[in-house]
């Protein structure tokens, strides 16, 4: 992988994490979860997300969906 | 007797039907004929959604850039629009457009309605939506289609005038089968057609605005996904179609996920009819497709830096 794949690839899965907040890493290593089920993990336990309702989570669950279309498939999950 | 002989004739002719059809599938040649960005380049560093105008410019949305770029018919960049942020022709995450006339309709994610620019992508306005946008495309007739998402009222296909007043809509799931479930690409035909490509769903179907749906066919034969449960909601997890396009004859173009024996690579070339009539192996998985007017191919590369035009060379 060339140094600006690399970047790219990286910027994808922060692209992927729609918020930062507290999630079982442990349960998601586990059971072997690609990156876009991690990402998705992380959309839904935030707080200002959940603080948000259903719109929100909705929202998380359209990342996941592009998610699942765009990055995955880069880095080969 | 009679019957018997009759249901045996129509199994038979089924039978044959099927494999006159596998033999009439050809392989069809790519020649590249444009490329625009690229390792070497800073033209694009993360490309989502592509459009075209009558001219042959290119309309290309930046996840990276969070911009709109402008390229002509020669890749020659042209201008740029956009930056992160939630003002006025910002982006947070950008990712489909569409061009119809002299505008150019965007999809920001987390934005339940559409950006509106000009064709020198001088932001206009934001057409409101009742949902999030999953997909958008230009009706052959002026105006464009947008599937919106929303809890309360899945599987719904707004067709809007150019200033966004909703004219109708295409309701193709009437109740929540599951989440995701009625994720749909969508390709617009003239006579009102609009084609359906499940992202979590074996499924392409073909309907009719003023008739309803024609048909229904799968690609992988009838696989459903697997699910995973996800703070409690229990999600699909394996890709059918990523994305599908017409061309000018008609030939509907659809681009396989995760089923597909190679990801992201394999388009299956359909008629009207919904039969297969030829196939096609991208180079480099591609997570869309695009054809414009003059029936050329536009799809991803180099994991979304490039974006390479190719004509279809069918024999």
């Amino acid at each position: 992988m060339s140094g600006k794949k690399a970047v790219i690839a990286g910027a994808l899965v922060l692209l992927a994490v729609f918020a930062q907040g507290p999630w079982t890493w442990a349960r998601a290593e586990e059971e072997g979860w690609s990156i876009c089920e991690k990402a998705l993990l992380m959309c839904m336990t935030d707080p200002y997300v959940r603080a948000g309702g259903v719109p929100f989570v909705f929202y998380c669950i359209e990342g996941y969906a592009f998610c699942k279309k765009y990055v995955e498939p880069l880095l080969g999950g | 007797m009679r019957r018997k002989i009759k249901a045996w004739g129509a199994a038979a002719a089924a039978v044959l039907a099927s494999a006159v059809s596998v033999l009439a599938q050809t392989n069809v040649r790519l020649e590249e004929v444009l490329s625009i960005g690229g390792p070497d380049s800073e033209a694009l560093f993360q490309w989502t959604g592509v459009a075209t105008d009558e001219e042959g410019a290119v309309y290309i949305l930046d996840a990276m850039d969070f911009a709109i770029k402008k390229f002509d018919a020669r890749g020659r960049f042209l201008r740029k629009a956009g930056r992160k942020g939630q003002g006025p022709g910002e982006f947070t995450a950008p990712r489909w457009l569409a061009v119809e006339g002299d505008r150019i309709y965007a999809v920001d994610q987390p934005v339940a309605g559409l950006l509106v620019f000009d064709r020198d992508l001088v932001f206009q306005k934001v057409i409101p939506l009742p949902g999030l946008a999953e997909a958008v495309e230009a009706r052959p007739g002026g105006g464009v289609a947008v599937v919106v998402g929303t809890f309360e009222r899945p599987g719904r296909v707004l067709l809007l005038d150019r200033d966004g007043r909703t004219e109708g809509e295409l309701r193709y799931l009437e109740k929540r089968e599951g989440f995701l479930l009625d994720t749909v690409n969508i390709a617009l035909a003239p006579g009102g057609v609009v084609y359906l490509g499940f992202l979590f769903q074996d499924k392409v179907e073909r309907w009719n605005l003023a008739f309803g749906r024609s048909w229904s066919r799968n690609l992988f034969g009838g696989k459903k996904s697997g699910t995973t449960s996800v703070h409690g909601f229990s999600l699909p997890n394996e890709t059918f179609v990523l994305d599908l396009d017409v061309d000018s004859r008609g030939r509907v173009y659809v681009l396989g996920g995760k089923s597909a024996k190679n990801r992201g690579r394999d388009v299956f070339v359909l008629d009207p009819s919904g039969a297969l009539k030829a196939t096609l192996t991208l180079p480099e998985p591609s997570h869309c497709l695009y054809i414009d007017g003059r029936d050329f191919l536009y799809v991803r590369a180099d994991d979304g830096i490039t974006l390479k035009k190719y004509r279809l060379v069918f024999p």
